[in-house]
């Protein structure tokens, strides 16, 4: 059995108390991991729920309920900072972005807990493929929001939408990894590929002179 | 998996993924954003597909909780009616009888055959979408306003989604091509027709 919510404690209590230290983009960015972290937990209780209710093991959960669950969670909190605090939107993607890795880090250690260290090889495949997948989700749905929500009607469906591209994302990932062979292959690197695509294009696009604004 | 339905899949996806890369290439090149919302709409319905056929070839069967292709498909639903909503921007929209009534009639075919069922919360959000879509197709088409072509494009994609459950009610035999395949194919033919109407109108201005 894994404790994860003292897990939780040990992890988020220092970035609770750097808080009262730091400012600005930094205390930004600490807060953001620490709730990512908390919402790992949160989806992990409805993860769990939904388990139990449709009565499913744990692989079928994985490739069917959990990419739901944690995509609907980990867009919540950052959902509620758009609308309650109406930050600026270059502000969302690193919110989404931290979100995303606070997620990925808490998931981890939990893992790390449960299967122990030995394993190098398997922890750095682990690392670059889960890791990558919830920062990739991080982006779509930080880029995407801040995108959508500058035009009114656009918001709902646009949201709705960029939450099902990162839950179907996602659960292409989660289906490929309980595969063997070539699909597992496939799933590992298809999240580090599109990150670096993306950062490719990030680095490109302003030399082009293009934007969307 | 039968295998026609493996080839009428695989089709989608490929030809579905290769105008979500046309698409995106087109937004960066015209920086245009119906472009961009098209390549996502195209993305997620391409996954959407992936993600069943994928389910298929690796657990045999198709998922049976949590419907993750009818989320992805209702994504890439709610990404055409969000292009609608951008080619309808700064037009006054007035009550139509018959936007609404083509609207209300869609919604009822929908919740009626329980299509992206038999969840009832996925039958209701994509009557919701697909109604709202048809409204402003409509709407746009009656008002007279550029890219008509369009509008009917995205008008027959709807007619054709609906049809497809619709038919798929009736179909048992996928080993074969038929009626049920004929569609499918003639929705996916439709959905990339967008792409080039799109381009054409936003030449025009």
């Amino acid at each position: 059995m894994t404790y994860i919510e003292n897990i939780l404690l040990c992890l988020a209590i220092p970035l609770i108390l750097s808080l009262f230290f730091t400012k600005g983009r930094t205390r930004s960015f600490t807060l953001f991991l620490g709730i990512g972290m908390g919402v790992c937990l949160l989806s992990a209780y409805v993860s769990s729920f939904f388990m139990g209710c449709y009565g499913v093991g744990s692989v079928i959960a994985a490739i069917e309920i959990t990419p739901v669950c944690e995509e609907v969670m980990k867009l919540l909190p950052l959902l509620f900072f758009l609308l309650i605090f109406e930050p600026e939107p270059k502000e969302l993607p690193g919110a989404a972005i931290a979100i995303a890795a606070g997620f990925a880090t808490f998931e981890n250690v939990c893992y790390l807990t449960e299967n122990g260290a030995e394993n190098f090889t398997f922890l750095l495949i682990r690392g670059i493929s889960a890791g990558a997948l919830h920062i990739l989700c991080g982006i779509l749905s930080g880029f995407g929001i801040s995108h959508v929500f500058r035009r009114r009607w656009l918001a709902l469906t646009g949201t709705v939408g960029i939450l099902g591209a990162c839950t179907g994302l996602h659960a292409i990932y989660n289906l490929l990894i309980t595969a063997d062979g070539a699909w597992k292959t496939a799933g590992y690197l298809f999240p580090s590929a599109l990150i670096l695509c993306l950062y490719l294009a990030k680095r490109l696009l302003p030399k082009l002179n293009i934007s969307f604004e | 998996m039968m295998s026609f339905e493996l080839f009428d899949n695989l089709f989608q996806v490929a030809a579905l993924g290769c105008a979500s890369i046309a698409a995106a290439v087109s937004a960066l090149r015209q920086k245009s954003r119906r472009c961009l919302i098209l390549a996502l709409a195209y993305a997620c319905l391409s996954m959407g597909t992936l993600y069943y056929v994928l389910s298929l070839a690796i657990l045999g069967h198709t998922p049976k909780v949590f419907y993750v292709s009818e989320v992805s498909w209702l994504a890439s639903w709610l990404f055409y009616l969000s292009f609608q909503v951008l080619r309808t921007e700064g037009m006054k929209l007035l009550f139509s009888w018959p936007a609404v009534g083509g609207a209300l009639l869609i919604i009822a075919c929908i919740l009626t055959f329980h299509i992206f069922g038999p969840s009832y919360l996925m039958s209701s959000l994509f009557a919701l979408t697909v109604g709202a879509l048809t409204f402003l197709s409509l709407f746009r088409l009656q008002g007279g306003a550029e890219g008509k072509q369009a509008d009917t494009a995205l008008l027959a994609c709807v007619i054709l989604q609906v049809l497809l459950f619709v038919v798929s009610g009736f179909t048992r035999d996928y080993t074969r091509f038929n009626l049920y395949f004929a569609v499918d194919i003639l929705l996916t033919l439709s959905f990339t027709a967008l792409l080039p109407l799109n381009l054409r109108e936003e030449g025009r201005k």
